[in-house]
């Protein structure tokens, strides 16, 4: 059984004015804002003679970055290395900063306030902001991504299967799964902690695929996801499609 | 003087100078009769063997030194203990402790303090005495992760109760007494018993020789380092109003680990040097050295534990590339079934 | 004439139809900005926005605004100049970027005894000679099979707005009105304003006038016509409003 959070992603692009290109993603709770600038010149020490750096910076909501973030970083930037054309722009640098501004961190259960404690639920809302920024500053792209971040929940024998958790979820959640996949329906990225068997993590993919990129999976009856608004990849399009209709109206 | 007979370059040469095309000549022979085989003469499944050392710190609770080819690390652990009124957002567990809120103490209060150190001098691109580099820091995060993920570490063990009345000024043998009624009477008692302060485990892990794969060599040897803890018995003296250790040795006992997670990292070596699409001819590379964790974008861990019969899979890592899917990943887990077969034989 | 298949959007990665490809009997076909071609015969774009195919000159290509000015031969560009060496000015296209080289005889009339004297901060209107993505890119004042200048060389005074690059290419465009729908220029033309302006493709444009007030009012009009995408009417309306504002 799969169920799904209601809430409609929202994002904002370009609108950071000193940036070559920003945008502004909420989802689940969290809103983050993404600024992409480049290719710029690169320090001399870090520059790649072949091809250009790709520099991610995660800022957390409160706080200076620490431990957590830099493993967020490294996720982040060798996923999206792989789909930048990198060798487009030798000794370049591309950076790409992220901050975020709003966690759901002040969920109460049991008058206990609950941390977001584990890095995986944040991840597919830093990728989705990172892609939609990279296409705001018009770096050539191989492919775009999206992500899902899926909990299993044991249930009376049975497990449960919950895309975009609430924070309350997580705690309550036996596994935790994160997956990214490229445009041409690859799997980029996956994480997953908590204790689950082969099987179900390959239900959780198949899930997973179906849910991020519903047209190469095959499957038709996909109604009750795309309702919910959650397809990343259908939101990203109608984004995108808003945007340049705006940028060239006078086409 | 020796004089070179013709102008082939040595191999290390070749590596230095050209390491893509060198490992890949290794993986794909132009003559069909030899074996295709890695730099480091390991085939590509080939896990490097490990060997443990255990207790050769002799001021550290529980202490281990791995060394997995030339990746060699020590890892100590150290327990200190903290009062419950000294940490600031502490709530006692008994009054709503439902199952529905699973609290998590270790991670709440952070009682598990994994520290990696790289900069030792145990690699070249790891200058000795600078600020933590972005590599020792992931490693810490993903340690700290798994740590709490795994929940390898019981808190019960990690809590410091109030002394028994009746059981603390006597002999050795009510102390032993004590320990059973403590251990039976867990449920009975945990009404009035109230938990006065905790054990910090501080697990610091230092390389000393870096030649890849330190995310499994680091686990593996703070695995065997908190197998080889031993914690002194602690109680909480209510006249003194702090933490008492008894002194003698006997009285130490071991942390119970819950199961045994092994992991197991593989990197993924493609034909093609620069990003391109297609599918090029690739290798999975078990256990990368560090020559070819340099070469590789993608790379696989995988957390396994087999220590209640079937194959408990506590962790599934991949980024930086697409080559490993859902059928790749069933090989990668079986690998790590066997890789943890060999860390478990090392480690008992 | 630019034909119109009625607006296809796309994202990086995105298959495109075979049909939306132009096939001519006798022209190569020219890929534009935005799209890769991928061996033998696939074609992808790489950035998200509008398909645009040219069947008469069997072009295609991606139109989309925004990000950083990647230069490119033949381009016309305002530069700053950030220093200047033996023989070359070392002059800045974008902020953060690697200084383009301009040499100092790469100007009308320069020989060695007579060169421009420019000095860090002076801005030249220059064409993008060379562009590669593993050197810096050069730029020349002088076209080198004329020797005449054309319009380029060191801009004096006035005032230089940094416009987005999808509105300096439609200012660049041979019938900017038509084409580009931007008639603000036209429009403060024919309402009196003497003014001169030059639009640099890396998203600069320049304006001078002798009244200080005109040089104002030409940089907000165009300022304002892209930030706020404004139609022809809405252009001719702010026109007014300007010209009325500064009587």
């Amino acid at each position: 059984m799969t169920t799904t959070t209601t809430s409609e992603p929202e994002a904002l692009l370009s609108h950071l004015h000193s940036a070559d290109g920003s945008a502004t993603f909420s989802y689940a709770g969290y809103t983050i804002v993404g600024a992409v600038n480049g290719p710029i010149e690169a320090q001399r020490r870090d520059e790649l003679p072949e091809e250009a750096l790709v520099d991610v910076v995660v800022r957390p909501a409160a706080g200076v970055g620490g431990t957590r973030e830099r493993h967020l970083e490294g996720l982040l930037q060798s996923t999206l290395r792989q789909i930048i054309l990198v060798t487009n722009f030798p000794r370049a640098l591309i950076q790409i900063t992220l901050q975020v501004t709003v966690a759901p961190e002040n969920e109460y259960v049991n008058t206990k306030v609950i941390q977001a404690n584990t890095n995986l639920p944040i991840l597919p809302a830093l990728i989705q902001t990172a892609i939609l920024t990279l296409m705001s500053a018009a770096i050539p792209l191989t492919a775009t991504l999206t992500s899902v971040v899926i909990a299993a929940i044991a249930e009376e024998g049975s497990t449960r299967e919950i895309i975009n958790p609430t924070v309350r979820e997580v705690e309550k959640s036996c596994s935790l799964h994160v997956f990214a996949f490229t445009s041409h329906g690859d799997l980029i990225l996956t994480q997953s902690e908590g204790e689950f068997t082969m099987k179900e993590w390959e239900d959780v993919l198949a899930s997973a695929q179906r849910h991020c990129c519903p047209s190469t999976s095959g499957d038709v009856n996909m109604s009750d996801d795309l309702a919910s608004g959650a397809d990343f990849g259908t939101f990203t399009r109608s984004v995108l499609e808003a945007k340049i209709a705006s940028d060239l109206y006078w086409k | 003087m020796a004089t070179p007979k013709s102008m082939t370059l040595s191999s290390t040469t070749f590596a230095k100078l050209s390491p893509h095309p060198y490992l890949l000549a290794n993986l794909q022979p132009a003559d069909s009769s030899t074996t295709p085989t890695r730099t480091n003469g390991r085939q590509p499944s080939e896990a490097r063997t490990p060997y443990i050392n255990t207790s050769s710190l002799s001021h550290a609770h529980g202490s281990a030194v791995v060394r997995n080819g030339d990746t060699t690390v020590i890892c100590g652990v150290r327990g200190e203990t903290i009062l419950t009124s000294a940490i600031p957002n502490y709530r006692a567990a008994s009054a709503v402790d439902n199952s529905d809120s699973a609290q998590d103490e270790a991670r709440d209060y952070d009682l598990l303090v994994p520290n990696i150190e790289l900069a030792t001098g145990c690699a070249p691109n790891f200058l000795p005495g600078v600020p933590p580099t972005t590599l020792a820091q992931t490693l810490s995060t993903r340690v700290y992760s798994l740590l709490h993920s795994s929940k390898l570490i019981d808190v019960n063990r990690l809590r410091i109760y109030p002394e028994e009345v009746g059981g603390g000024k006597s002999t050795g043998d009510g102390d032993e007494k004590m320990d059973e009624a403590e251990e039976s009477d867990e449920y009975a008692v945990s009404e009035d018993k109230e938990v006065k302060a905790y054990w910090v485990l501080y697990i610091d892990v230092l390389f000393i020789s870096f030649d890849g794969n330190p995310f499994d060599t680091a686990w593996t040897a703070i695995l065997a380092a908190l197998r080889d803890t031993k914690l002194p018995q602690a109680y909480w003296d209510a006249d003194r109003e702090m933490v008492l250790c008894k002194r003698s040795p006997a009285k130490m006992s071991r942390l119970d680990l819950r199961g045994l997670p092994v992991t197991c990292t593989a990197a993924v070596f493609t034909a093609k040097e620069k990003q391109k699409k297609g599918n090029g001819s690739y290798w999975v590379l078990v256990d990368p050295d560090r020559l070819e964790e340099g070469l590789c974008d993608e790379t696989v861990t995988v957390v396994v534990d087999q220590l209640s019969g079937g194959t408990k899979l506590l962790g599934i890592s991949k980024h930086g590339g697409t080559i490993v899917g859902p059928e790749l990943m069933k090989t990668m887990v079986a690998t790590a079934e066997s890789r943890w077969e060999q860390i478990r034989a090392a480690i008992e | 004439m630019a034909m119109q298949t009625d607006n296809i959007y796309v994202l990086p990665g995105d298959e495109i139809d075979p049909a939306h490809i132009p096939s001519h009997p006798k022209h190569p076909l020219r890929l534009g900005p935005g799209l890769r071609h991928v061996p033998p015969s696939d074609l992808f774009p790489t950035i998200a926005g509008q398909l645009v195919t040219d069947r008469r000159k069997n072009m295609i290509w991606v139109e989309s605004n925004g990000g950083r000015y990647i230069p490119a031969v033949g381009d016309l560009v305002i530069g700053s100049i950030h220093h200047s060496a033996a023989d070359f000015f070392y002059v800045t296209l974008s902020d953060y970027t690697s200084n383009a080289t301009l040499p100092q005889l790469a100007f009308e009339m320069a020989s060695k005894k007579n060169r421009p004297q420019l000095h860090s901060g002076d801005l030249v209107y220059a064409r993008v000679s060379l562009a590669n993505r593993h050197m810096d890119p050069e730029l020349e004042c002088v076209s080198p099979s004329t020797g005449k200048a054309e319009g380029l060389g060191p801009l004096s005074e006035g005032m230089l707005y940094s416009i987005s690059l999808g509105m300096a290419r439609r200012l660049l465009m041979r019938k900017s009105a038509e084409e580009g729908k931007v008639v603000v220029l036209d429009e403060l033309g024919s309402a009196g304003l003497a003014f001169e302006t030059a639009v640099g493709r890396n998203g600069k444009m320049w304006v001078n006038s002798k009244d200080m007030k005109t040089v104002l009012v030409v940089g907000r009009a165009v300022t304002e016509t892209d930030e706020k995408s404004l139609t022809v009417d809405q252009q001719k309306k702010l026109v007014r409003k300007l010209v009325k504002e500064m009587a």
